[in-house]
């Protein structure tokens, strides 16, 4: 049993589980940070999803059917944006419109496109690559942990690196605090803060779509309804304990991702008698565990510093 | 620098009055999005006039079709003056769902378990339990926040996630019907128990008459007494709220107790009223809707009343048209969402009221 | 005869809701002056400086820089242009450090990052070069008020401006702090800068500018050389009338003491805000105004004295009873009346009605309820009485609070507190940013209050508003109350600053009361 938990296969499952939940608290947080609390991003993802398997299943290529859950995944969080900031709408009414349009519209066109009900698998989906570096594959312990790994994970580790740099050390990571924190201040240097407010959506929006993508054609290839379950505000949260930095949030949503992946193996155990609704509920439980935790260190925080 | 007083700035006066009223902007909202789902019944449906007719006018055609529309109702009022009681006061209380369900569980278990009590005490432990469990399971994240100032709207969403799991988890295991039937739900509830019409002349179900007094109870409740007064004033502004001597904490946890025990007796009102029974995930979307309800409503519990009966009216309409043609129920959620996009970003009224002040402004220079 | 650097002709602003902030605005500033732009609270002078720096755009008019016309679209064309701004309120980041601050919207690259060694050594010399003292990698939060203004300054010189805006630079500082600004301002103007100094303070004016230009209700009544005019023909201009002068003081004598406060400790965050060891009184039919520079321990004084913040140590008391660590709730049941520091986030509710701002106090009172419902007559009846009252300027108390004038609002806010008459009164900065002829009115009603025997703790940082008000003034330095005076014909201003800047404190006496 113990091999069942700590082997590399796991380590897999567990890279794999992370990767969509990292790309959205990731996106998540460059609203966050220019000020604007974004809850939208289980729709991009579940828009995305869809999208992407559809133009996936049509072309036979990986690349557009990324590249299309990207498009509308930017598509919605522009809209979002815009709303927010032409018609000062509440970002969050916005979000749970955009969730709900996204639920309905996908089950909508899953019927009203493929005649289902349920779910669509269609034959013809290109899979995104792992990535399987050949001279790594004679090194015992490296081909295990380093090969065989979707090519999104591999971006997405790209991609918060590529964040931390731009917060720590670009004049447009600069630009971005600047506007979350005294908007005032950036607009009096000149800083275009509506330019801010919609790129960094943008950025949300793209990061969704790459997970959005991997959903439904990387990590598996079938669309299914609602098929994020809750992981676009499980980011939130993540984002949350990474405390809006990249790096804290690369270690939150490791740690989410091993919670799932926990749970999975638990459901493959001989003799589990415990239903398996109630081991899905474990990676909820613990997002809200994760919460009540960064509040009880943001207080002790707070206290300390008077 | 004179004002010209001309015909066309009098029309602008009238209409300026007219769209600057949120209510009417709701109604433009509505007919709008009414406009873009028939547009859209015309592009994927084979025989469109069909199902506009389905949609529209069968509703009022038999007295069980108009019945639906109530029945329909009832927990969108419900959940809808559950969310404007949290919305009120400036909180986001997402778990309506979660809530509901809690409740509705909670009263079939004491439908099921008590036994020996005469019928009409045993009604209102049903009623109670499910009241108990929706506020305490809203309370969770209440006290969450008034204590630990956590985020309420991801907590809340993923309680939704925690009772429908756990609740699955209850009913696909040792709470299942032990009559052997493979549907996921308990075994079917007493008779007595459960809430049968208004009366033989009029076949509505009274849960309808249980929604119409919860609305017209909280109505008084935030806007003619004290207590209502402190949880709105909090909802405009906490500061000055608590510079006033209002207790904050005791508002948060009144705004979402109240909405998870009104979101609680829903669901004993739709288990009672119309399964008779609890299966599982029998009202998936019910949370959402109320909060879309209470959105049309511009958070206010009497208004919540008419855009409840009108979604109840495009619900059962929707299900007719799935009848009779191809078109799914999934449509009448459609036309939902794109109101809300609408509503939400009040993008009318702002339209014309930045038009009629760009007006006045060249003129006055 | 210089050239104009600055010609703005027939300028107006009016904002979508139909206000109008400037109309038919005629000002040109000659290169190398110091132009004094004044006018009251709301008299459209931050409204025109922001439209001359691209931080709004005008309604009407031209504007022309050296000669040429510009549409500036937003403030970097502004700085492009030659133009700076030092803001009323500071536009710092507060968790980035100076460097990083100064930079902000302008930052030298390498690539695509931040070249933060040129940028400092750019910016050391600037500082040496002005005689700016600043520590380039502080970080904003830490810095005390006079240093963060510096750091705006060298940002309007970083990024090339000739021309500098300084909008009511000093409102937070002490008199000494203002000589000295003074002294920068006339070095700047030595080397060629030019210097529009936006202030409603007409004694600045006449010590350093060139010319002046009074605006009232939006429009330019006059410009004028300094030289060929007085203060009283400022300030007449100003108002359009003659400013009266507060009521009298009535004379008492062996009144109680109502509010004592002893050895009062609170603790902050950061070092400079606590409060050390304060004591002090008020006896019934005093006024006791406290004196300081923003960020030496009023707020937090004030904070603990009215429930927000906890005591550390030391006693409270009212009417002889310990009210020290009372919750928020119990102190409002007693006869304390509370004006804010800030009028919009804590003093009102913008969003909700006048009318249910005005009855916040009287919720608990038995007469205005049945039970726990709302007597609406008698509360609208109350809100009407206060309205009428206090002559607050609306059409209805249905209205939202955000319709009315920052004045106005003000006046709401004081209606309520004092309408009860209540022992004691604790006004903070009551008259900021507000129009004269309510200035006026609300030092009256304080006046009012104190000849029928209420005590009134009055802290601000206008010290001509302390010394027109207090009988007693306490000035606080860096948490402490260093010296406590009476107010009589010798104490002068100059004076009082020494004390809030430091430089001076008085021998601790037993009875400080």
């Amino acid at each position: 049993m113990f091999r069942q938990f700590f082997s590399i296969s796991v380590f897999s499952v567990l890279l794999r589980q992370m990767t969509p939940v990292l790309l959205s608290a990731l996106g998540c947080m460059f609203c966050y940070r220019a000020g604007t609390f974004n809850m939208g991003m289980e729709g991009y993802m579940l828009f995305s999803a869809f999208a992407s398997i559809s133009v996936n299943a049509l072309t036979q290529s990986w690349v557009l059917g990324l590249l299309a859950g990207m498009a509308i995944s930017i598509l919605f969080a522009l809209l979002h944006a815009f709303f927010v900031h032409k018609y000062k709408a509440h970002t969050i009414i916005v979000g749970f419109a955009i969730n709900t349009l996204a639920s309905a519209l996908t089950i909508f066109l899953l019927q009203a496109l493929y005649g289902s009900s349920g779910s669509y698998i269609p034959d013809t989906v290109d899979p995104i690559p792992t990535l399987t570096l050949p001279f790594l594959k004679s090194v015992p312990v490296l081909d295990g942990l380093l090969n065989g790994h979707s090519v999104v994970f591999w971006l997405a580790i790209l991609l918060t690196i590529a964040a931390h740099i731009t917060f720590k050390k670009t004049p447009y990571g600069m630009h971005i605090i600047a506007v979350g924190e005294n908007c005032q201040a950036a607009r009096s240097v000149g800083i275009n803060d509506a330019a801010i407010l919609y790129s960094t959506f943008v950025i949300c929006g793209a990061l969704s779509g790459i997970a959005g993508a991997f959903f439904s054609t990387g990590a598996t290839k079938i669309f299914v309804r609602d098929m994020i379950a809750g992981l676009g505000f499980i980011s939130i949260a993540v984002m949350n304990l990474g405390n809006g930095k990249p790096i804290g949030i690369l270690f939150a949503s490791l740690l989410y991702g091993a919670s799932k992946t926990l749970s999975l193996q638990v459901q493959t155990l001989p003799n589990m008698t415990v239903p398996s609704q109630f081991i899905e509920m474990i990676p909820y439980v613990l997002t809200v565990i994760m919460l009540i935790v960064y509040a009880l260190v943001e207080m002790r925080r707070k206290k300390a510093a008077s | 620098m004179k004002k010209t007083v001309s015909m066309r700035s009098k029309i602008w006066a009238v209409l300026k009055k007219v769209f600057n009223d949120d209510l009417l902007s709701v109604l433009f909202a509505v007919v709008f999005s009414l406009i873009i789902g028939c547009g859209l019944i015309f592009i994927i449906s084979d025989e469109p006039w069909r199902a506009i007719e389905s949609l529209f006018v069968l509703p009022f055609k038999t007295s069980y079709q108009v019945s639906n529309i109530f029945s329909k109702a009832t927990p969108l009022i419900l959940l809808g003056v559950s969310a404007s009681v949290t919305f009120q006061s400036g909180y986001f209380n997402m778990g309506a769902q979660g809530q509901f369900y809690v409740g509705a569980f909670a009263g079939t278990m004491a439908a099921i378990y008590v036994t020996g009590l005469p019928v009409w005490l045993h009604i209102a432990i049903v009623y109670l339990a499910a009241v108990a469990g929706g506020m305490l399971y809203a309370l969770i994240a209440g006290v969450l926040r008034a204590y630990l100032n956590t985020n309420e709207v991801v907590v809340t969403l993923m309680l939704n996630y925690i009772a429908t799991n756990l609740i699955a988890g209850l009913l696909s295991g040792w709470l299942r019907d032990p009559s052997g039937s493979t549907a996921v739900r308990t075994q079917y509830l007493d008779e007595s128990l459960l809430l049968s019409d208004i009366s033989a002349a009029i076949p509505i179900n009274k849960g309808i008459l249980i929604a119409l007094a919860v609305a017209a109870a909280v109505y008084f409740f935030m806007f003619k007494s004290k207590s209502g007064y402190r949880q709105r004033l909090v909802g405009k502004n906490m500061l000055f709220a608590r510079y006033g001597g209002i207790n904050i904490n005791r508002t948060i946890l009144i705004s979402f107790g109240l909405a998870g025990a009104i979101a609680g007796l829903s669901g004993a009102v739709e288990i009672l009223g119309v399964h008779g029974t609890y299966f599982n995930d029998f009202a998936s979307a019910i949370g959402g809707d109320g909060l879309i309800m209470s959105l049309l409503a511009g958070f206010n519990p009497l208004l919540v009343v008419i855009s409840g009966l009108f979604f109840g009216y495009l619900k059962t309409g929707a299900q007719i048209m799935q009848q009779n043609t191809a078109i799914t129920r999934d449509f009448a959620a459609l036309i939902q969402t794109i109101i809300i996009m609408l509503i939400s970003s009040r993008m009318l009224a702002a339209y014309f009221n930045k038009r009629r002040l760009n007006k006045e402004v060249k003129e006055l220079v | 005869m210089s050239e104009n650097v600055i010609e703005m002709q027939n300028v107006y602003k009016i904002y979508p809701n139909g206000t109008v902030a400037n109309k038919g605005i005629n000002f040109s500033v000659r290169a190398g002056e110091i132009h004094a732009l004044v006018g009251e609270n709301g008299a459209g002078k931050s409204t025109l400086m922001k439209m001359l720096f691209g931080l709004e755009r005008p309604t009407g008019g031209s504007i022309k820089v050296n000669g040429r016309e510009v549409r500036f679209k937003s403030p970097k064309d502004a700085m492009a242009a030659g133009l700076g701004m030092v803001h009323q309120e500071f536009m710092l980041v507060p968790s980035f450090t100076v460097v990083e601050n100064v930079a902000l919207g302008n930052e030298l690259v390498k690539g695509i990052i931040c070249d933060r060694k040129t940028e400092r050594k750019k910016m050391q010399k600037i500082a040496e070069e002005f005689g700016l003292e600043i520590d380039l990698n502080s970080r904003i939060y830490q810095l005390p008020i006079g240093v963060k203004q510096r750091v705006e300054i060298l940002k309007t010189l970083y990024n090339g401006a000739k021309t500098i805006i300084l909008d009511e630079p000093t409102a937070v500082l002490t008199p000494q702090e203002t000589e000295e600004l003074f002294q920068s301002l006339r070095m700047l103007v030595a080397k060629g800068y030019t210097i529009i100094l936006i202030t409603h303070k007409i004694q600045e004016v006449v010590s350093v500018s060139d010319r002046v230009t009074v605006l009232r209700d939006g429009a330019v009544i006059r410009t004028m050389d300094t030289r060929d005019t007085t203060q009283e023909e400022i300030s007449t201009l100003m108002v359009g009338r003659k400013l009266s002068p507060p009521i009298a003081r009535k004379q008492f004598s062996d009144m109680e003491t109502v509010f004592a406060v002893k050895g009062l400790n609170v603790s902050n965050r950061r070092k400079a805000g606590a409060v050390k060891d304060v004591s002090f009184s008020i006896r019934a039919g005093e006024v006791f105004g406290i004196a300081g520079v923003d960020g030496n321990g009023q707020t937090e004084l004030i904070a603990a004295l009215t429930g927000f913040a906890p005591v550390n140590s030391g006693e409270v008391y009212f009417q002889g009873r310990k009210i020290t660590n009372m919750t928020i709730a119990d102190l409002r049941d007693l006869s304390i009346g509370y004006i804010p520091e800030d009028r919009n986030t804590m003093g009102a509710s913008l969003d909700s009605s006048i009318g249910e701002n005005l009855v916040l106090n009287v919720l608990k009172r038995k007469s205005f309820s049945w039970g726990p419902l709302i007597d609406q007559k008698a509360f609208s009846a109350y809100s009407d009485k206060l309205i009428r009252n206090f002559e607050i300027k609306t059409d209805s108390r249905k209205l939202p609070m955000r319709s009315m004038s920052g004045g106005n609002v003000q006046k709401a806010v004081v209606a309520r507190e004092l309408s009860e008459d209540p022992k004691l009164i604790i006004a903070c900065q009551p008259t900021r940013g507000v129009d004269i002829a309510s200035i006026e009115y609300i030092h009256n009603k304080i006046i009012e209050q104190r000849n029928a025997g209420a005590a009134v703790l009055l802290v601000s940082t206008e010290l001509t508003e302390i010394l027109a008000l207090s009988d007693r003034i306490g000035m606080m330095y860096n948490g402490e109350l260093v010296a406590v005076v009476n107010n009589d014909e010798a104490l002068t201003e100059n004076e009082i600053g020494l004390y809030i800047l430091g430089l001076k404190r008085q021998e601790r006496s037993d009875d400080l009361a």
